[in-house]
């Protein structure tokens, strides 16, 4: 298929998008592009339109003005089928309505390779066995989902999302259920896959794990671009503290070298405070 | 087993529940009789018995054990609820309503197939009436809209059809309720070929759909995001599995279980891939529904039980044994 | 219903020739048999009678082998004393005489298996549209089959006028007939002159069904010497509220054998009727009797 490689693999230009019954838009004028080969994260305090960004990229909710492109087009002219080979999503939540086996559930990411009722061919089953070792799932192939906890599902997720062997990945909050061992392994993988020239669009609260990891990140706020760029660019004390409402501070960490970020006691906390190393700044009052 | 040996194992058991279904009935027959019968030689009234009642019947109940398998293993995938089945989406309260109307009207006065269609009728109108409350207004179908909205229009229908009844003579009401309670007796061959018309092409349609409809279990979203067409696909589904529902009502009255049980039964056996679990539903419903046919008529012949109760008193403890037996590896939501 | 309406013009147009043959009196159905009037196959000339369903007959020959759903028929033919001409039964004739012959289930929507193999020719079944499905496959699958209606008087007494003449047993049937026309009179006659009572018939249920016109029921209490308090349904039997009940004043209740009257009625008089009087058939004149001397005991001492 061909693919624009100066395009970018998602973008949003003049986006908007109201949800029915809402006075407010949840994403106002949203102007943002994912350059090919990015590990893109996107952060934002809970409600400033991160998923609904993701929805919208994926022409899942059709803005009210504006529009979503996907590798160069718009993505309400893409043939499904034809997205869901160029972009796999692991979504935040699923709820799995019957007993599942993660094998079946890995299995699906190779539906939009398969026509009707053709059966899987040993290309799809090599690319779900190594989806599956990748993200450390094939101890449970044959265990259903509902026996999982929360952290392997997401495993599982991730897996079938690789297993679409995707040109982009787009993935929101998915190791918000995971212990430290996975969610770096995770990283890492995504990371490497990156590398690799895959596209990574990363919906997360973590904001060291944005900072240590992706080479761009965009920060919303009420359904507005605040702050688009480098991590050092965006994650500005200033910025944190007005867009999350909390007192914050930035600072280099020593071991890993990239930047984390520490939510500061209020005035009100009892607890002593301890002393910091470097910091960019004076705590605020 | 796998689950191809699971289909020839069902398609032989379908031949032989055909075969017990025609050898075996009120009148007793010897094999060699039954097998005469279809060559066009021995007694007229034996070949009657074979060709012109038993034959039909036998077919019948396979088509339509099968489509209401068929069907009820497509609701459940569609509004995501293992307590889904055929008549839950008001199809049966606008089936029985018109065929109530028709009695009490004395429609059937005219012409036997008067029955059939009013039936019918009334089920598209539930059908109809169903899918208009549940999609929205840029045309989305929310599935649990579509599942409280059958379940309002089936009651609505069965007030009316209470209200019928209640200001009909004695006769209209036991017509109505022997309807209702289902029956495969009216089978002939030319309400056969009218059922197989429709139920075979949109077997075929509903297989075909497997694939989207397994990805409907994981969720809307999801499956929006592998490829498919989450609004076409649920429509589909609905009207296609739908209208098989509504033509086997209109053939035999009201049958219960078999859409309910059979899937369920099948996916505790074979598991939840739609590939395999939707032709052997069919399968599986055509044989079950013929043998409980041929219990329905041999059981206490001459008189012959209506076939909704052994669907009821046969597959529930049947559903309940394989229940148990898979109750260490499967655990409900 | 049209079929009343349906039923007076073939009185009319079949009038000439009834009168002709037989005793004068209420007669549905044509029967048409040579005027010599020994009727049937020896002459060799067919009999032609028309069913409820209005369709033409024509029997060469008495049928031999006779399956009959409907009771009234039933009876009568075992009153013709044809009881070897019937070959099977129903769920519903219990006499001893049937006991050792097949059954076909119900009435209505009999068992085809058992009844094709039973090889008859002549399946008399109840006419109407709840069974135009068994019907149409009898049609079908070639087994001839007669319609009645037994809903009155008019319509036993044409009954037993057809299958007299189907069976070739006019005479049994004319002095069967004779005997009804007797008891009738014999009823009409103690209770002219009497007050009127006011008596009404319930099937039993909650709330009660009643008869109203057009039922057997209804005509046996007017001839009684009764009127029925319910002669203005529209329908056979509808079930109405107690306060309707009461407010119409019944100076008697007659109640179904299977049913019971209502408690809250117990200051009506009510007395229950035998099984055996409900149905229509040929005990028609014992059935008159029994109901005119429940409605005016005095008439009969």
């Amino acid at each position: 298929m061909v693919v624009s490689d100066t395009s970018p693999a998602l973008a949003a230009i003049d986006l908007t998008v109201r949800y029915r019954g809402s006075s407010v838009p949840a994403l106002n004028q949203v102007n943002m592009g994912v350059p090919r080969g990015m590990f893109y994260a996107v952060l934002g305090p809970n409600g400033s339109g991160k998923s609904t960004l993701l929805r919208a990229l994926l022409g899942v909710v059709a803005p009210v003005s504006g529009h979503a492109c996907v590798a160069g087009r718009r993505v309400m002219d893409w043939e499904r089928r034809a997205l869901a080979r160029e972009v796999g999503v692991v979504p935040q939540s699923e709820s799995v309505a019957f007993p599942l086996t993660v094998r079946d559930l890995v299995a699906m990411g190779r539906y939009p390779h398969l026509r009707g009722l053709q059966a899987e061919t040993p290309d799809d089953r090599q690319a779900i066995a190594t989806a599956m070792e990748r993200c450390d799932v094939v101890a449970f192939a044959n265990r259903l989902t509902s026996t999982l906890s929360g952290g392997e599902i997401q495993r599982a997720r991730m897996a079938r999302a690789l297993a679409q062997e995707p040109n982009s990945l787009v993935l929101d909050e998915p190791t918000a259920n995971l212990d430290i061992r996975h969610e770096m392994e995770i990283l890492e993988l995504l990371r490497t896959s990156v590398d690799n020239g895959m596209t990574v669009f990363f919906i997360t609260h973590h904001l060291d794990l944005a900072a240590r990891f992706a080479d761009r990140i965009l920060l919303l706020s009420e359904g507005e671009v605040v702050a688009e760029g480098e991590p050092s660019e965006v994650l500005d004390e200033e910025t944190l503290n007005h867009v999350y409402q909390w007192p914050v501070s930035v600072a280099e960490n020593p071991v890993t070298g990239t930047l984390h970020v520490t939510p500061l006691p209020t005035p009100t906390d009892p607890t002593p405070r301890k002393s910091t190393g470097s910091s960019r700044s004076d705590p605020s009052r | 087993m796998s689950p191809r040996a699971w289909s020839a194992t069902l398609i032989l058991a379908v031949i032989g529940a055909f075969s017990l279904s025609v050898w075996l009935g009120s009148v007793d027959l010897t094999i060699r009789e039954t097998l005469a019968a279809f060559t066009g030689r021995g007694d007229t009234s034996i070949r009657q018995i074979v060709v012109e009642l038993r034959a039909p019947r036998a077919v019948l109940a396979i088509l339509v054990g099968g489509g209401l398998a068929l069907a009820g293993a497509v609701f459940q995938a569609l509004l995501r609820n293992p307590l889904a089945e055929p008549y839950i989406l008001g199809i049966s309260g606008g089936a029985a309503t018109g065929a109530v109307l028709a009695l009490a009207l004395g429609l059937a006065v005219s012409h036997s197939w008067a029955l059939p269609i009013a039936a019918f009728v009334g089920a598209l109108l539930a059908i109809t009436l169903v899918l208009r409350v549940a999609a929205a207004a840029d045309d989305r179908v929310d599935v649990r809209v579509l599942l409280l909205a059958g379940v309002v229009v089936g009651a609505f229908f069965t007030a009316c059809l209470s209200f019928v009844l209640s200001i009909s003579d004695a006769r209209t009401v036991r017509s109505a309720i022997l309807w209702m309670m289902g029956s495969l007796a009216g089978a002939d061959w030319v309400t056969v070929m009218t059922v197989a018309l429709y139920t075979l092409p949109a077997t075929l349609v509903l297989i075909g759909l497997a694939r989207p409809l397994n990805l409907m279990a994981i969720g809307e979203e999801t499956a929006g995001y592998l490829g498919t067409n989450v609004e076409r696909v649920k429509k589909v589904a609905y009207v296609v599995a739908s209208l098989l529902t509504a033509a086997g009502v209109a053939a035999t009255g009201i049958i219960g279980f078999v859409g309910l049980i059979v899937p369920h039964g099948v996916r505790l056996v074979v598991g939840a891939d739609y590939r395999m679990l939707l032709p052997l539903s069919f399968l599986a419903g055509a044989v079950f529904l013929t043998l409980a046919d041929v219990v329905a008529r041999t059981m206490l012949s001459p008189i012959e039980v209506p076939i909704g109760v052994i669907t009821a008193l046969v597959g529930v403890p049947l559903f309940l044994l394989l229940l148990r037996r898979s109750m260490g590896s499967t655990s409900w939501w | 219903m049209d079929h009343r309406g349906i039923k007076a013009a073939k009185h009319c147009l079949f009038a000439t020739l009834i009168s002709a043959c037989g005793p004068g009196g209420p007669d549905g159905g044509g029967v048409s048999v040579p005027l010599d009037g020994s009727g049937g196959a020896p002459n060799g000339q067919p009999v032609v009678v028309t069913d409820d369903a209005q369709r033409r007959h024509e029997f060469v020959s008495p049928p031999g082998r006779i399956v009959s759903l409907v009771p009234s028929a039933t009876e009568t033919l075992l009153a013709f004393g044809l009881g070897d001409h019937l070959v099977g039964r129903t769920e519903y004739d219990r006499t001893p005489e049937l006991s050792s012959l097949s059954s076909v289930g119900g009435g209505l929507q009999p068992n085809l298996e058992i009844l094709l193999a039973l090889e008859p020719d002549l399946v008399i079944r109840f006419a109407g549209e709840s069974d135009r499905a068994t019907a149409e496959r009898l049609t079908d699958l070639g087994v001839p089959h007669f319609a009645i209606q037994p809903d009155g008087i008019a319509d036993v007494q044409s009954i037993i006028r057809r299958l007299g003449a189907i069976t070739g047993a006019e005479a049994a049937a004319n002095s069967l007939l004779a005997e009804i026309r007797s008891a009738l009179a014999d009823v009409q006659e103690r209770v002219e002159g009497l007050p009127l009572r006011r008596v009404a018939y319930l099937l039993g249920g909650e709330p009660p069904w009643v008869a109203g016109p057009g039922t057997y029921i209804h005509e046996l209490m007017i001839l009684g010497g009764g009127t029925n308090v319910f002669d203005d349904l529209g329908q056979l039997y509808v079930p109405v509220s107690l306060e309707e009940l009461i407010d119409r004043k019944p100076d008697l209740l007659l109640i179904a054998e299977s049913g019971s009257a209502p408690p809250k009625l117990s200051s009506i008089p009510s007395v229950r009727l035998p099984g055996s009087i409900e149905v229509p058939g040929p005990g028609l004149g014992d059935a008159a009797r029994e109901v005119a001397r429940l409605i005016h005991p005095e008439a009969f001492p």
